[in-house]
C-alpha cells in the first residue's frame, strides 16, 4: 500500500493546539495537587512539631547546664585517663588482637557463607530422598542413589560446619580478650554516655521535630527530612508517626457506633489530626508551666554565655490559702493557685521563653486551641484513664462530624456571634468569593453538631445512662452539671413549668 | 502424589523430564529459543500444515498431561481456566498475525499486492458492522453465562488476616509482576517497572519513525519493533503469567506441572549480594562500614549499564536507526530497551550466581 501523503487536519495547527492544551493540563494538575496538598490541618501540626522541638531545645539547655557539664567534663577526663592507661599498657596487644579479630571475622564470614550454601540445599536433598523413599521404597536404585547423595552432602556440610565453628570460636575468644582489655575504657564510656544521653536525646528530638538531618553538616539547618517525608505525592511513604511527618490521624472505634440513616457502623474520629496534642501531657498548662520554669536556669546560662542579661523569674503569686511561694518554685503548688494566678504566671513564663526562642531564630511555643491537651488527662483521653482515647474517641462525648478534617465541616459550633464572626474570617475557604461551606449549612445538615462547652456533659449520658452511675474519681464527684440537670428534671413541677 | 509406592516407568521419566524443563531457567531459555526460532523461520512455521501439526501435537500433550491428577487440579481450578484459554488464544492469534505477515512479506518480495489492499475500505454500518457486532455480543454473553454456571466464581469466607491463603496469588493480570518480585525489590517490580511499561508504550508512537507496516501485517518491514514487542509481551509478560499460574505453588516455590503442591517442601535460599561478591569473594576483605562505599561497585556497574549500554548498542546494532531517529529518540528507546533487558539479565544472574541485589542500600530502601 503506498504511504498516504494527505492528512485530514493541518498538522502544524494541531501541534500548537496540543502544546497549549498540554500546558493548560499541566497547570491544572499542579493546581489540583496543590489544592489537595495545602490543608489547614498541616499548619496546626507544624505548630505542634515546632513547639515540641522548642521544648526539646529547652530540655537540651537544662541538660547542658554548667553543673552537668562539669560532671560530663569529669567523666570525659576519666575516659581519657582510662584510654591513655590502656594505650600505654596494652596498645600493641590491642592492635594485634584487633587485627586478628578482623581476619577471624572475615574468615568466619567466608566459612559461614560456604557452610550455609551447603546446609540449605542439604534440606532439599533430604526432602527429595524422603519423597523418593515414600514413592519407590527402600531398595529402589533411585532411593539408594538419593541416600548416597544425602550422606555425601551431609559429610561435606559437617566438614564446612567444623571449619565455620572453628573461626566462630576464634572470633569469640578474641572478642572476649579485647573486652577484658578494654574493660576500664568501656566502663568510663558507659558512664559518660549516660551523662551525655539526656542532652543527646533532647538534641536528637529537637532535630527530628524540625525535620532536620540528624547530623550537622552543610545541610544542618535545612529541613531536608521534613521536605522529603512531606513531599507532595510521596508523603505516604514514611512510617506513621515519624516526627515531623504531617498525616491524617484517625482513631477507628469499632465499639462506638454511629447511625448514618440506613447504616449503623463504627466511628472513625479524625479530630486528632488538628488536636494533635490532645493526649500530650506536655501541652497541659500545669505541666508546661513546670517545664518552662525548670528551663529558665538553662536559658539564663545560655544568655550569659552570649553576654546577654538573664531573665528574672516572674513574681510568684500566693496560694489560695495565702501562703507565699519562693521565686522559681511555683509550679509544684500549681493546684493551689487560682485560675487567674495560674494564667498570669504561665503567660509571664511563656513570654520569657518565647523571647529567648525568638533570639534563637525559632518560632514561639504555642499553647492554645487546637494545640492543647485535654483537661483532666487522668480522667479522659490518656491510656490509663477510665476513658482512653483509643477506645472512646472524641465525638462520642463532643459530637461533631468525626471524619472531617476541615474546621467548618467538622461541625464546630461557635459559642457567640462574635466568635462566629471571628471563625468565619479565620476558617472559611472561599472559591470565587463564596465560602465552600458555612457554619449554618453544617448545623442544618449534620444531625449532631458539636456540643457547646457548657453542654459537653450531655455526652456522658450515652454510656452513663442512669446519670447517677457517674461515680467519684479520686474522691471527687464528677458530672455535677449533668446530675443537677437530672435533679431539676425529675423534681420540677410540670404544672408550674407549663403556666 | 506422595505416599504412593509406584514402580518407575517411562511415563514417570517423561514427567520428571518435563518437570525439570519447566524450572525457571530452562523454561525461559526454551521460551526465548522458541521465540527466536519462530521469528527466524516464521514463513515456514506459519504454514497451515506445519502450524496445524505443531498445534495438534501440543493439544495431544496437553490432553495427555490432563490425565495426571496434579496437573488436572491446576488447570481445572476456576481461577486458572482463563489462563488455560489464554495459552491457546495467544498462540492462535500470534500464528494468525504472523501468517498474514508471512503472506504479505512474500507478496512484497514478488511485487504482488498486499492482502489488505484492493478491498473496498468502505463498509455499511448496517448490516456489515453492527449486525456482526450484535451476533458476537450475543454469543459472548451466552458463553459467559454458560461459563459462570459451570465454573462459578468462588464465594469464599470473609477475609481474615489470621488465615492467609498459601500461595497468595495476585489476579492473573498481575502475576507477571508478582513473578518479578522474586528477582527485584518491590519498589522496582511493583512501581517503577509497571510505570515504565506504561510510559514506554505511550512513548512508542513518538519514537517510531518507520512509516512502513501501517495498516497491513508484515514482519520484514518492522523486524526490530515487532521482535522487541514480542519479547516484552510474550516472554516477559505472558510466559511469566503462565509461570505464576501453573508453576508457582505454596510459599511461591517452584513446582513442576506434574508435582504435588506440598506446602512443607523446603527450598534453599542462597541469595548473595553483589557487595559480598566484590569485597569478600573478589577482594578478600571485610565489607566497608560506610554503605555508600560498600555499594559503590554496584552503583558504578548500574551506571555503566545505562550510560555505556546505549553507546555499545549503537555501535553494534543501531547505527542506521540512530541516524534515522536522532539522539533524543534513540536515547529514550535505548533506555527503555535496557530497562526491559534488565529483567532477563537479573534473572540469569540470580540463577547462576544467586545474585540478590546489585545495589543493596537497605538503609534507604533502595535496592536494584
Amino acid at each position: 500500500m503506498p504511504i498516504p501523503e494527505e492528512r485530514l487536519y493541518h498538522s502544524r495547527k494541531l501541534n500548537i493546539w496540543f502544546a497549549i492544551s498540554s500546558v493548560v493540563m499541566t497547570v491544572c494538575l499542579l493546581w489540583m495537587i496543590a489544592a489537595d496538598y495545602i490543608r489547614p490541618w498541616k499548619d496546626y501540626q507544624e505548630d505542634y512539631f515546632l513547639s515540641k522541638a522548642a521544648l526539646a531545645r529547652l530540655e537540651y539547655l537544662t541538660a547542658s547546664r554548667n553543673d552537668r557539664q562539669e560532671a560530663i567534663a569529669k567523666a570525659e577526663q576519666r575516659l581519657k585517663d582510662a584510654k591513655e592507661y590502656a594505650a600505654q599498657t596494652s596498645a600493641e596487644e590491642r592492635a594485634e588482637l584487633e587485627s586478628e579479630l578482623a581476619h577471624a571475622s572475615l574468615e568466619f564470614r567466608k566459612a559461614n557463607d560456604k557452610w550455609s550454601r551447603t546446609a540449605q540445599p542439604l534440606d532439599v536433598t533430604r526432602d527429595t530422598y524422603e519423597r523418593t523413599l515414600a514413592n519407590y521404597g527402600e531398595d529402589h536404585p533411585r532411593t539408594i542413589k538419593a541416600h548416597e547423595t544425602v550422606l555425601r552432602e551431609e559429610a561435606k556440610a559437617d566438614r564446612l560446619r567444623v571449619e565455620k565453628e572453628k573461626w566462630e570460636d576464634q572470633k569469640k575468644q578474641l572478642e572476649a580478650r579485647l573486652r577484658n582489655l578494654n574493660g576500664p575504657v568501656r566502663e568510663a564510656e558507659k558512664a559518660l554516655r549516660n551523662l551525655q544521653m539526656v542532652a543527646e536525646e533532647a538534641r536528637k528530638k529537637d532535630r527530628q521535630y524540625r525535620g532536620l538531618l540528624p547530623k550537622a553538616g552543610w545541610l544542618a539547618s535545612v529541613p531536608v527530612v521534613g521536605a522529603v517525608i512531606n513531599a507532595p505525592l510521596f508523603d505516604f511513604a514514611a512510617p506513621k508517626n515519624t516526627p515531623a511527618r504531617k498525616q491524617v490521624n484517625q482513631l477507628v472505634l469499632p465499639e462506638v457506633r454511629q447511625q448514618l440513616n440506613y447504616l449503623e457502623t463504627y466511628t472513625t474520629d479524625r479530630c486528632t489530626t488538628c488536636h494533635i496534642a490532645i493526649g500530650d501531657r506536655e501541652f497541659s498548662k500545669g505541666r508546661l508551666a513546670e517545664k518552662l520554669e525548670k528551663s529558665l536556669p538553662g536559658i539564663n546560662e545560655a544568655l550569659q554565655d552570649r553576654g546577654l542579661d538573664p531573665y528574672a523569674y516572674p513574681e510568684p503569686p500566693k496560694t489560695i490559702d495565702g501562703d507565699e511561694l519562693a521565686l522559681g518554685e511555683v509550679t509544684p503548688f500549681w493546684g493551689n493557685l487560682t485560675h487567674e494566678d495560674q494564667d498570669t504566671y504561665f503567660d509571664a513564663l511563656l513570654e520569657r521563653v518565647n523571647d529567648y526562642l525568638a533570639q534563637d531564630g525559632r518560632p514561639a511555643i504555642k499553647l492554645g486551641q487546637p494545640t492543647l491537651a485535654h483537661p483532666d488527662l487522668d480522667l479522659f483521653v490518656s491510656v490509663d484513664s477510665p476513658h482512653p482515647m483509643a477506645k472512646i474517641g472524641c465525638t462520642v462525648c463532643h459530637e461533631g462530624n468525626p471524619q472531617e478534617t476541615d474546621f467548618v465541616f467538622a461541625a464546630h459550633v461557635p459559642e457567640t456571634h462574635e466568635e462566629q464572626k471571628a471563625w468565619e474570617e479565620k476558617h472559611y475557604v472561599h472559591r470565587l468569593g463564596v465560602p465552600v461551606v458555612t457554619f449554618d449549612t453544617v448545623a442544618h445538615y449534620w444531625d449532631r453538631p458539636m456540643h457547646l462547652k457548657a453542654h459537653t456533659e450531655a455526652g456522658c449520658a450515652k454510656c452513663h445512662s442512669e446519670i447517677t452511675d457517674i461515680g467519684r474519681f479520686r474522691g471527687e464527684r464528677k458530672g455535677a452539671r449533668l446530675n443537677l440537670g437530672r435533679y431539676l428534671f425529675t423534681n420540677v413541677d410540670v404544672s408550674i413549668a407549663t403556666t | 502424589m506422595p505416599g504412593v509406592i509406584a514402580a518407575s516407568s517411562s511415563v514417570d521419566a517423561i514427567k520428571e523430564l518435563i518437570n525439570r524443563l519447566c524450572r525457571p531457567y530452562s523454561f525461559l531459555a526454551i521460551a526465548v529459543a522458541g521465540l527466536i526460532i519462530f521469528l527466524v523461520f516464521y514463513r515456514r512455521l506459519t504454514k497451515p500444515v506445519v502450524a496445524g501439526a505443531i498445534g495438534a501435537i501440543c493439544v495431544l500433550i496437553f490432553a495427555a498431561s490432563a490425565m495426571d491428577p496434579n496437573f488436572r487440579l491446576i488447570i481445572t481450578k476456576a481461577d486458572n481456566v482463563p489462563i488455560v484459554i489464554m495459552l491457546f488464544t495467544v498462540t492462535f492469534f500470534l500464528w494468525l498475525s504472523f501468517r498474514q505477515a508471512a503472506v504479505n512479506d512474500e507478496n512484497l518480495e514478488q511485487g504482488k499486492p498486499l492482502t489488505e489492499s484492493g478491498a473496498d475500505d468502505k463498509v455499511l454500518v448496517w448490516p456489515d458492522l453492527v449486525y456482526i457486532e450484535m451476533i458476537a455480543l450475543i454469543l459472548c454473553t451466552a458463553l459467559l453465562v454458560v461459563w459462570a454456571v459451570i465454573l462459578p466464581a468462588p464465594l469464599e469466607q470473609p477475609a481474615d488476616p489470621n488465615i492467609a491463603p498459601n500461595p497468595a496469588k495476585a489476579p492473573w493480570y498481575f502475576l507477571g509482576l508478582q513473578e518479578m518480585l522474586v528477582y527485584f525489590d518491590p519498589w522496582l517490580a511493583g512501581v517503577i517497572f509497571p510505570g515504565l511499561i506504561i510510559v514506554g508504550l505511550i512513548a512508542i508512537p513518538f519514537m517510531d519513525k518507520n512509516p512502513r507496516g501501517n495498516g497491513y501485517y508484515t514482519f520484514k518491514e518492522r523486524p526490530f519493533a515487532i521482535s522487541t514487542f514480542l519479547f516484552g509481551f510474550v516472554i516477559l509478560w505472558v510466559i511469566l503469567i503462565i509461570f505464576g499460574t501453573f508453576l508457582r505453588g505454596p510459599n511461591w516455590n517452584f513446582f513442576g506441572p506434574y508435582e504435588y503442591w506440598d506446602p512443607h517442601r523446603p527450598a534453599a535460599l542462597l541469595n548473595t549480594e553483589f557487595h559480598d561478591l566484590f569485597w569478600i569473594s573478589f577482594l578478600g576483605r571485610a565489607l566497608p562500614e560506610n554503605f555508600i562505599v560498600r555499594e559503590l561497585p554496584g552503583i558504578l556497574l548500574v551506571l555503566a549499564y545505562f550510560m555505556l549500554g546505549p553507546l555499545v548498542l549503537r555501535a553494534l546494532f543501531f547505527r542506521k536507526m540512530y541516524r534515522q531517529i536522532g539522539a533524543i529518540r534513540y536515547g529514550t528507546m535505548s533506555f527503555l530497551l535496557l530497562v526491559m533487558l534488565l529483567m532477563p539479565i537479573k534473572m540469569i544472574l540470580r540463577w547462576t550466581l544467586n545474585l540478590h541485589y546489585v545495589v543493596g542500600i537497605t538503609e534507604w530502601f533502595l535496592n536494584i
